[in-house]
């Protein structure tokens, strides 16, 4: 009967490069995998791709480009890995103009993704930065992991990136609701509505026309961002300023929902482990080189809260 | 000199959030059965977090934008610290009747207004000491509530029971007040830090803005004194005069307020 349901798709993105985004991506594939699932690694970083390297894979032939152009089915392009329920498809590597396809066609991609027989979960593995690509599939997955480090670059970075992410969404939906001139006004230079955060634009919205206010709500409301911290220190190793490093994902979900309007939350808290550097360098996931691990055992409690919430979603389905 | 201070918080606060939080509980991040301290820590944490000032807050909002979040917080602040109007925001939203927080006691009858006429009129009721760590902040008056007390006359618009606004800054030039306006004072004694100046100008209703108004004390500097920031405080050859001008703006006793603050600071820094 798991034939004929949709995959749930986990996408893993964090606005800035360098915070850990593969890596949160393919050991949580990993320990999906580890627990049944049958799961699809999708390298969707189209102008940078590694995750190959990390898994400890070579760079597979047919990559998602064909996929997306239509040269190859998922088929084609899905290696095997090492691991048992584990397959891969390859980002873009050097293919520039499959690194920036049309909406459609991502979309397509990520139905037949989606659908693909034989798939129980699909994490994207995205980019850095804030492109309509990486914007897109964080948007279109079932849970949107953003991946953040106790770092000021970084924190600026998912703020950025989830206003962005906000506003694309919202851009999705702005013809079907009528608020194309709304979003515009918000844009312009003068910005005369006053719009600075997603609150003040659902709040001139819904000033304008409380009907559309209130659905436009109820449709932004289901975007429910969730923060992973990476690299977190405890107050007494040199934490964010005398704490323990997990208060700034608690303070950035808390102002998320208070201060923007986003519904965002703490997925978990991975601590910094010299692990990380030891399996990247063998090329190998980190169940393969320090399965105990701290880092290792927290990216396990991410994936059993995934699942318990995943089959959650199914049941009330 | 044309504009006048903005008018106190308490008269204008608005009905719910505008930031995207439900509630002023969830302005704060807080239970509805927090107790006032726990108030008071979610209320500095927040505005830290919106400022930037600490990790979880960089960049979470443009500057055009944290006032906007400010102004939640310290409305937030204002309904949640205050019994009587939280009690009734709390039975707005619907939710039971707390038994954490006491009726409060009938306000005793205010003397201050009617003893001179040389100062700007005030209404402001003596403070009745409700708990060992808040002996200035009994409950402040609530004019948007209907069980307004009954010491204030029902010709007195809602207003006056606030800091006289217009008048202030004329008189806070004099070189001297006169003796009868310590009428109106809080008492002050024990320590006086920072903490305690902050409770006092949340009793009269002040931001740091309008202190700011009031005094012609940049908010930087009101901010650090409050904060016993002490990289931050104005020199000391200053400090003294900026507590005074503190301490007229509250109403407190200034000597004590500018002497505790300066002993307090010389032992803080030691």
């Amino acid at each position: 009967m798991s034939e004929k349901r949709a995959a749930r798709i986990i996408a893993v993105g964090g606005g800035k490069g360098g915070v850990g985004k593969t890596l949160v991506s393919t050991n949580l594939a990993v320990a999906m995998a580890v627990r049944g699932q049958r799961t699809l690694l999708v390298d969707a970083d189209l102008g940078g791709a590694n995750a190959h390297t990390i898994l400890g894979v070579p760079p597979p032939l047919a990559t998602l480009s064909d996929l997306v152009e239509r040269k190859a089915n998922l088929d084609d392009v899905a290696v095997n890995t090492p691991f048992a329920n584990l397959r891969f498809v390859s980002g873009a590597l050097d293919n520039i103009s499959a690194a920036n396809p049309k909406h459609s066609a991502k979309m397509r991609l990520l139905r037949q993704l989606g659908r693909a027989d034989g798939v129980d979960v699909v994490v994207l593995d995205l980019g850095a930065g804030t492109s309509f690509n990486t914007l897109d599939f964080f948007l279109i997955a079932h849970t949107s992991i953003l991946v953040v480090l106790p770092e000021p670059t970084s924190v600026e970075n998912a703020y950025r990136f989830l206003k962005a992410a906000f506003f694309r969404r919202l851009a999705a939906v702005e013809k079907a609701y009528g608020i194309a001139d709304i979003l515009e006004a918000a844009r312009s230079q003068r910005n005369e509505l006053g719009v600075h955060t997603p609150a003040d634009l659902l709040a001139a919205i819904e000033k304008k026309n409380p009907d559309v206010g209130r659905q436009v709500r109820a449709q932004m409301s289901r975007f429910e961002p969730c923060l992973l911290l990476n690299q977190a220190l405890p107050a007494a190793a040199g934490g964010t300023q005398g704490e323990d490093d997990g208060t700034v994902a608690r303070d950035m979900a808390s102002a998320c929902r208070r201060f923007l309007g986003v519904p965002a939350r703490v997925l978990g808290v991975l601590p910094e482990d010299e692990a990380v550097r030891r399996a990247v360098r063998a090329r190998k996931p980190l169940a393969a080189i320090a399965p105990d691990a701290p880092i290792k055992r927290a990216l396990d409690g991410v994936a059993d809260r995934l699942l318990a919430e995943l089959g959650a979603a199914e049941a009330a389905a | 000199m044309t504009s006048s201070p903005p008018a106190p918080a308490r008269t204008a606060l608005p009905d719910h959030p505008r930031g995207g939080a439900a509630t002023w509980y969830d302005v704060l991040d807080v239970g509805p059965s927090a107790h006032v301290d726990e108030l008071r820590t979610a209320y500095e944490r927040s505005l830290a977090l919106v400022e930037g000032r600490t990790l979880g807050g960089y960049f979470l909002l443009d500057p055009l934008a944290i006032d906007g979040a400010r102004a939640d917080i310290e409305a937030a602040w204002a309904v949640l610290s205050d019994v009587e109007r939280r009690a009734s925001y709390d039975r707005a939203i619907g939710l039971p009747a707390s038994s954490l927080f006491p009726t409060p006691a009938p306000l005793a009858p205010s003397t201050a207004s009617t003893t001179t006429a040389t100062t700007a009129p005030s209404t402001i009721p003596a403070r009745l000491p409700q708990s060992p760590s808040l002996k200035f902040l009994a409950p402040v008056l609530d004019d948007s509530t209907p069980t307004t007390p009954p010491t204030t006359p029902p010709t007195t618009p809602p207003t006056t029971s606030t800091l006289p606004t217009t008048a202030r800054p004329s008189t806070l030039a004099m070189a001297t007040s006169p003796p009868a306006f310590e009428a109106g004072f809080f008492a002050l004694d024990g320590e006086v830090n920072g903490q305690v100046l902050k409770k006092l100008r949340e009793a009269r209703g002040l931001s740091l803005d309008e202190l700011a108004e009031l005094t012609k004390i940049r908010r930087p500097y009101l901010q650090a004194i409050e904060d016993q920031d002490l990289e931050n405080l104005p020199a000391r050859v200053y400090l003294r005069g900026f507590l005074t001008q503190i301490a007229r703006a509250l109403r407190v006793d200034r000597v004590r307020l500018a002497e505790g603050y300066v002993a307090f600071v010389a032992r803080f820094g030691s």
